[in-house]
């Protein structure tokens, strides 16, 4: 199921709200969003609740055992851990290795190896990490294991993250399972963000991405370098708003229910270096690979040939993370490679350089490595880059961005790219202090909160229906 | 005070998000379902644990066909669009002088990316060899001919954004059937059509069909054809038909939208109606249906069969297997032969053996729309599994 989805918001959403409202205990709320969150993954793919149940059982199980027989943590760890990366590299890579294999094995005279198509179950990488992350806290001792398998199940299958994030640690939460603050405040502020997520979902993910899309389906003959550039300007819009309005959603979700999720994204692409940029950008997928993988490897307190190598591994796993595919390898290197780059000098150089041009620095790496992240093949991925510095793509249909000239496209690009910039919080800061200085401030700012959250739901419900809008000028049978 | 504004936002909310469900239950307002896209909505499913994994699709497209207010928030939406005078739904393009084009499949054949592999049309060029050679064993003729797109006649109305691949699976297909299948008697009406523009519109703008003049010119092109081998087929002139006008906005472009007469958008077609030969000494009637089973499903029973006769025994008598672009020609077809009969076979393009071996014609004609070419091998292959099944 996805938030944006008619059957989410007017169906799902509202039935665990009622229940929430209804049993105000804890124990009782605990029960309940485990429930509605089997059920939400559910939704997705009946048969793999299973293996959502099968992971929530293997951590409970292995934080327990760690707990109590301390001698031999490290070998339960050790097994734990096997046992989920084993699960997830199944599902997620074995297609991908089998057909690096054969074609290596091919290579050798040998004969390939068939395996089934294994489906990828759906917040498979999230779940997964968020179950290692509790036995490995457990096992240093940050955290008691958990006796409440119910708990336990929450937090791994919490519905607002499970499929797109935030990784939430277990210590971030664990105190919430059993005192959480489910105020009139909260559930305000939550309204308020997920309102946000889903207004950057709806209306400008979705509509970016249609241009996106549309671009990237292009064959090199009717590519120019200005629809190159403008496509992946647009995919750039669309991964950061749909990505970072799944986490709006997920926060403001978090909060309805009295939780508080770790922050995502902040302002990714206003960042003047690589290294800024991903401390800005999946903020919590950077600090699980630093608490996680890169500490594990000695961190900083190794030799600095070391610490580059580590770099490397973190961001090889990074970028194998975000998907099964040698185009998810090369973005996530690419980005390690300039990340060392600027740890071995160039970030003192940079600091020296007028900061638009380290902002356009920023934007040129990040693009770029977008292109790989989105396209299909690393062969159309070299094609659309070359297309973008002129090296090729001399495309005849130069009036082809024509088609996205209407007031929705416009309206949703330049919007797009004024949230990238904090320049709506500073304007809200602004209004604040003038409102208050005027004594308008409640009346007025909750009246524009209303209204904003109202046609927020009035304009996506709408797009959602438009969407489902499904004519046939002839009659099928 | 802060509180009261927090609570009034929660209520807000929280009404919003179970008022469609009230709705549904409690039938506020009176329900209206969408009935403008010409299918049927998506029933609610049953909780089969056998099937269990399908559920959720389907409870997602019964809920959002069944949404309340579905279509009052649609058309809303519609009706912002068109007053920027910009195309609600992908599926219609806006081209230029108020001409609609259909962006189904049109589209992607004419841009290139449309998806009639060079096996299927080597598949169908032979499925056609296959039913010439089983027709002339009977004594008789085959002729098959294809109705383009507006896209195709038209390209000069079409957006500045959309550009022709230059050789479209058509041009492929037809290049095939002139190059190793010359033998059988084979139309693409394109050039027929574009060497008419001058006489007058002849395509719907506010349809994917052609206009009665444009099935008039078509029909002269199929009959110039068949003409080589039949040389008594008269010949008519545009004015040697006379028929009542009707100014329509509605077509079948329109019509998807559900938003007629709301706008400038659309203009009024001149459509033909009641077409008759103005010669006295040559009458058409209209003959009973022998009432052949329509296929099952067919949204257009009573469009499947449809005969006429001249009572002239000179002519030969002559059998379509058509799509909906024949209607606009069975007025001129009609007039051509002794009998006509028209078999509207739901795009299947059929071979239909059971019906010529029952009429014994002596001539059979079929007419493919150009999207719908592929459909004659795809539908030949899915009876094939049936039967193999």
């Amino acid at each position: 199921m996805v938030f944006s989805s008619l059957t989410f918001l007017y169906l799902f959403l509202p039935a665990v709200l009622i229940f929430l409202l209804i049993f105000r205990k804890l124990q009782y709320q605990n029960w309940i969003l485990f429930l509605f969150s089997l059920l939400f993954y559910a939704w997705g793919g009946v048969s793999f609740t299973l293996l959502l149940l099968g992971s929530i059982f293997v951590n409970y199980i292995a934080g327990l055992l760690i707990d109590r027989y301390r001698k031999y943590g490290k070998s339960i760890l050790f097994g734990a851990i096997i046992l989920n990366l084993s699960t997830l590299f199944y599902f997620k890579y074995a297609n991908f290795f089998v057909d690096n294999l054969n074609l290596l094995i091919t290579r050798l005279g040998a004969s390939s190896i068939t395996i089934q198509k294994v489906i990828l179950p759906i917040g498979i990488s999230f779940f997964t990490f968020q179950g290692i992350s509790y036995i490995v806290d457990v096992f240093r001792g940050n955290v008691a294991a958990q006796r409440n398998p119910v708990i336990i199940g929450s937090y791994i299958a919490l519905f607002p993250q499970l499929i797109a994030g935030p990784i939430i640690r277990y210590n971030e939460i664990e105190s919430q399972f059993t005192r959480r603050d489910f105020t009139i405040e909260n559930f305000y502020n939550g309204i308020k963000r997920f309102t946000l997520g889903l207004a950057r979902k709806v209306f400008l993910a979705n509509q970016l991405a249609l241009i996106a899309d549309s671009i990237f389906a292009l064959e090199t003959s009717e590519m120019t370098p200005l629809i190159a550039w403008a496509g992946i300007l647009c995919y750039a819009l669309q991964i950061y708003h749909d990505f970072a309005g799944y986490s709006d959603m997920a926060i403001g979700l978090g909060k309805m229910f009295g939780f508080t999720f770790p922050e995502n994204f902040n302002f990714p692409y206003i960042a003047q270096s690589i290294q800024e940029f991903w401390r800005r950008w999946h903020i919590t997928l950077s600090a699980w690979f630093k608490d996680y993988l890169y500490i594990p490897l000695g961190g900083n307190r190794c030799s600095p040939r070391r610490v580059l190598i580590n770099l490397y591994i973190v961001f090889f796993c990074t970028g194998l993370w975000h998907g099964a595919s040698w185009n998810f390898v090369i973005w996530g290197l690419l980005h390690g490679t300039f990340l060392v780059i600027e740890r071995i000098g160039f970030k003192k150089i940079l600091e020296k350089i007028w900061s638009p041009i380290r902002h356009l620095y920023t934007l040129l790496i990040v693009l770029v490595a977008w292109v790989f992240f989105r396209a299909e093949t690393l062969p159309d991925a070299l094609t659309f880059i070359k297309t973008m510095f002129f090296m090729g793509g001399d495309g005849e249909n130069s009036l082809y961005l024509t088609k996205f000239q209407d007031w929705i496209n416009i309206s949703a690009f330049i919007i797009a790219i004024l949230t990238t910039t904090p320049i709506f919080s500073k304007i809200s800061e602004r209004f604040t202090i003038w409102s208050e200085q005027r004594k308008l401030t409640l009346a007025l700012n909750h009246l524009i909160i209303y209204a904003l959250v109202i046609a927020t739901f009035i304009g996506v419900t709408i797009l959602l229906c438009v969407g489902s809008y499904n004519p046939f000028i002839y009659y099928r049978f | 005070m802060e509180k009261r504004f927090q609570i009034g936002l929660i209520i807000i909310f929280i009404v919003m998000l179970i008022f469609p469900t009230l709705q549904s239950i409690f039938h506020f307002s009176k329900p209206e379902l969408m009935t403008s896209e010409n299918r049927a909505l998506t029933p609610m499913p049953s909780l089969d644990l056998k099937d269990i994994h399908k559920f959720p699709t389907q409870f997602d497209a019964h809920y959002n066909d069944y949404f309340p207010y579905r279509k009052k928030l649609t058309r809303s939406y519609f009706k912002l669009q068109l007053k920027m005078h910009q195309s609600p739904i992908p599926s219609i393009i806006f081209g230029k002088e108020s001409f609609l084009f259909s962006g189904n499949q049109e589209l992607p054949l004419y841009e290139g990316t449309y998806d009639f592999c060079k096996e299927e049309r080597r598949a169908t060029a032979e499925e056609l060899l296959y039913r010439y050679n089983y027709l002339k064993e009977r004594g008789i003729k085959f002729y098959v001919y294809i109705a383009p797109t507006s896209f195709e006649v038209y390209p000069e109305m079409l957006p500045a954004h959309i550009k022709r691949t230059k050789k479209t699976d058509t041009d492929l297909f037809c290049e095939l059937m002139q190059n190793e299948y010359p033998q059988i008697p084979f139309i693409y009406l394109k050039d027929s059509l574009l060497s008419k523009k001058e006489k007058g519109l002849l395509y719907l703008k506010n349809d994917n069909h052609w206009s009665g003049l444009g099935g008039f010119y078509g029909t002269n092109a199929v009959i110039n054809k068949i003409r080589k081998d039949f040389s008594n087929l008269p010949h008519y002139e545009w004015e040697d038909f006379k028929g009542d006008t009707a100014h329509k906005m509605i077509g079948n472009l329109v019509e998807s939208i559900n938003i007629v007469n709301y706008t400038d958008c659309f203009v009024k077609d001149v459509r033909y109606e009641n077409i008759v030969l103005n010669r006295e000494n040559l009458q058409c009637q209209v003959l009973p249906k022998v009432g052949y089973p329509a296929p099952p499903g067919f949204a257009y029973p009573d469009s499947y069969e449809s005969r006429h006769s001249t009572g002239c025994d000179s002519l030969p008598n002559a059998l379509f297997i058509r799509d909906s672009y024949v209607v606009f020609q069975e007025p001129f077809f009609k007039y051509h032969f002794n009998k006509s009969l028209f078999i509207f076979d739901a795009w299947q393009y059929a071979r239909n053996f059971d019906i010529i071996e029952k009429e014994q014609p002596d001539i059979v004609i079929l007419e493919m729309y150009e999207p719908h070419i592929r459909n004659l091998i795809r539908h030949l292959r899915s009876e094939e599994k049936k039967t193999n099944k």
